[in-house]
């Protein structure tokens, strides 16, 4: 892990300080700390598998439909095929620019859950199948693609679909020549260098990884790597402590297990 | 002899039919009980306003966003207020064509119903110069049916939520002199098509969000299903599938009646209509205590 961060220079674009003299982050986090996360699953009736997660003040809701008959031309007569949609409401940000389904950046969020978890799911197991994934941000404060695939993650298990390991993502900002664990909107600005990282925590590998911006010299990528996994792992702790609690109360009200 | 489930996939409308015949419904309420509402008003803090309604798992979100900018030239004094409906793919597997049709008859429906009831020339900052454009979407996350009365219902919690910054026009040389404070953000007029002598505009947006928007006299709407001489309140999906006579009263918030929206279908009798116009204004009255409470 690297060397606790010194205070910063400060003065970025706005005049503002991202660590302050305690080491403490604009919104009074650790630099290695990931923001709150609240979760649930099967929150929607209509879909075959659902989850709400929140991460800090950035909301997604994500539904999978499936293992179902595709609805398009293509199949796999060996295995399923994985479909992801990505979409972002009117309102997600206060930033003017709009957004909309098939815009560049949520095509390219929308491919990178589908590679992700083609990589995670077992498709063997449904030949001529199709798997969907929808993911809706309903609000943006940064790092939405690593909430993306959390919910998504969230909502195959609750899909009960299977997948050989969870997937969590996590990813990595660098302000005030330090790295800072899951930033926020305010520390991931569009020309900062930002890592973002899906693992698999049971076995550790690497499922997806991207950098954007190139880092400073004198920041190695390694410690980019730790801090990511770091906070990776710190997520799927409260994943799975959200799935295993979903699953006792499945089992409770089925008189399956005594709570 | 077939399971339960299958007759309910099979023979639906007869399904249906043995629960009303015995005044009550798959779902266990009764004919003329309404679902359970629950009413979350400002929950997304990025909009200038929103809402989201839960009827049952009926699932709504509106949110409101505001952008200023130069008015069009017909009405250089009015604001501009925009809306659209959405319905998600989370809310319903089916194909995007399908999902894209009624999202289109819903935003139309809510259009009607609401936009009368803004007074877009308080939206007008200056004429001529500034004016906020506001842009209502409504997204459905989760169709169980009756989407019409959680649309407006959650359009009208959200506008009522709307609070907007003062702006303060500034001449183009005062701009670079603005006091920078905490409270003050500068902006420039967003809408920089800048034709040739066409100077920007300035001004100065407070960060504190105060001004709310007039909305008195809002719709509020209730909408039934006619089936086997009887009006369902608040028809969930399974329902909607079988029934094809919806029948919606536009109430006021007071309770009187504002209009009705009838599409064909069975017949209303008399009867009927008194029945269902006495639960429309107690179903307002739960409407206006959700809202009143939430804001």
């Amino acid at each position: 892990m690297a060397p606790p961060p010194k205070r910063g220079r400060g003065g970025g674009a706005r005049g503002l300080e991202y660590i302050s003299l305690d080491g403490l982050r604009v919104d009074g986090r650790l630099h290695t700390e990931v923001r709150k996360i609240r979760c649930s699953l099967g929150t929607l009736s209509r879909a075959d598998g659902s989850a709400y997660y929140e991460q800090g003040n950035t909301r997604v809701l994500a539904a999978v439909y499936g293992p179902r008959e595709p609805t398009g031309r293509d199949f796999e007569h060996d295995k399923a095929i994985v479909k992801c949609e990505f979409s972002t409401a009117m309102f997600a940000s206060t930033a003017r620019r709009r957004t909309w389904k098939g815009d560049r950046k949520s095509t390219a969020a929308a491919i990178v859950v589908q590679r992700l978890f083609e990589g995670v799911i077992l498709l063997a197991e449904y030949p001529r199948c199709q798997i969907d994934i929808y993911v809706q941000v309903l609000q943006n404060d940064g790092g939405t693609l690593v909430a993306a695939v959390n919910a998504a993650c969230l909502a195959l298990i609750n899909a009960g679909v299977a997948m050989s390991d969870y997937v969590v993502a996590c990813s990595v900002g660098y302000v005030d020549n330090t790295f800072v664990a899951d930033p926020n909107s305010l520390e991931s600005g569009s020309d900062r260098p930002e890592l973002t990282l899906a693992i698999t925590p049971h076995s550790g590998k690497i499922c997806s990884c991207q950098l954007v911006s190139k880092l400073a010299d004198d920041a190695s990528f390694e410690s980019a790597m730790q801090y990511a996994t770091a906070g990776a792992k710190q997520i799927f702790q409260v994943l799975e402590y959200e799935v295993k609690k979903y699953s006792l109360g499945l089992l409770d009200s089925r008189g399956m297990v005594a709570l | 002899m077939i399971s339960e489930d299958v007759y309910r996939k099979v023979h639906p409308k007869e399904y249906l039919k043995r629960f009303i015949d015995k005044d009550v419904r798959p779902d266990g309420r009764a004919v003329s009980t309404a679902r359970y509402l629950r009413l979350t008003i400002g929950s997304i803090n990025t909009a200038v306003g929103s809402a989201l309604v839960r009827l049952g798992n009926t699932t709504v979100l509106a949110g409101v966003n505001a952008t200023l900018i130069r008015p069009n030239n017909a009405n250089p004094d009015k604001g501009i207020v925009e809306v659209s409906v959405e319905l998600l793919p989370t809310a319903s597997g089916e194909s995007r064509n399908v999902r894209g049709e009624e999202a289109v008859v819903l935003a139309e429906f809510l259009r009607t119903l609401i936009i009368p009831h803004i007074d877009v020339s308080t939206l007008c900052v200056e004429a001529d110069k500034l004016v906020w454009c506001l842009s209502l979407t409504v997204y459905c996350i989760d169709h169980d049916g009756n989407l019409e009365d959680s649309v407006v219902l959650a359009a009208v919690a959200a506008l009522r939520n709307v609070r907007l910054p003062t702006v303060r026009m500034v001449d183009g040389d005062e701009g670079g002199d603005i006091e920078n404070g905490i409270e003050n953000t500068r902006m420039i007029d967003a809408d920089n098509e800048a034709e040739e002598g066409n100077e920007s505009i300035m001004a100065v947006v407070s960060s504190k969000r105060t001004e709310s928007l007039e909305l008195d006299n809002f719709p509020l709407t209730v909408s039934f299903q006619l089936f086997c001489e009887k009006a369902l309140i608040d028809p969930s999906a399974e329902e909607e599938v079988v029934c094809v006579s919806r029948v919606t009263f536009i109430m006021k918030p007071t309770g009187d009646m504002r209009g009705i929206l009838k599409e064909g279908g069975h017949i209303l009798s008399p009867k009927l209509y008194n029945s269902c116009l006495a639960q429309s204004k107690e179903r307002v009255k739960e409407y206006m205590k959700k809202l009143q409470a939430g804001s």
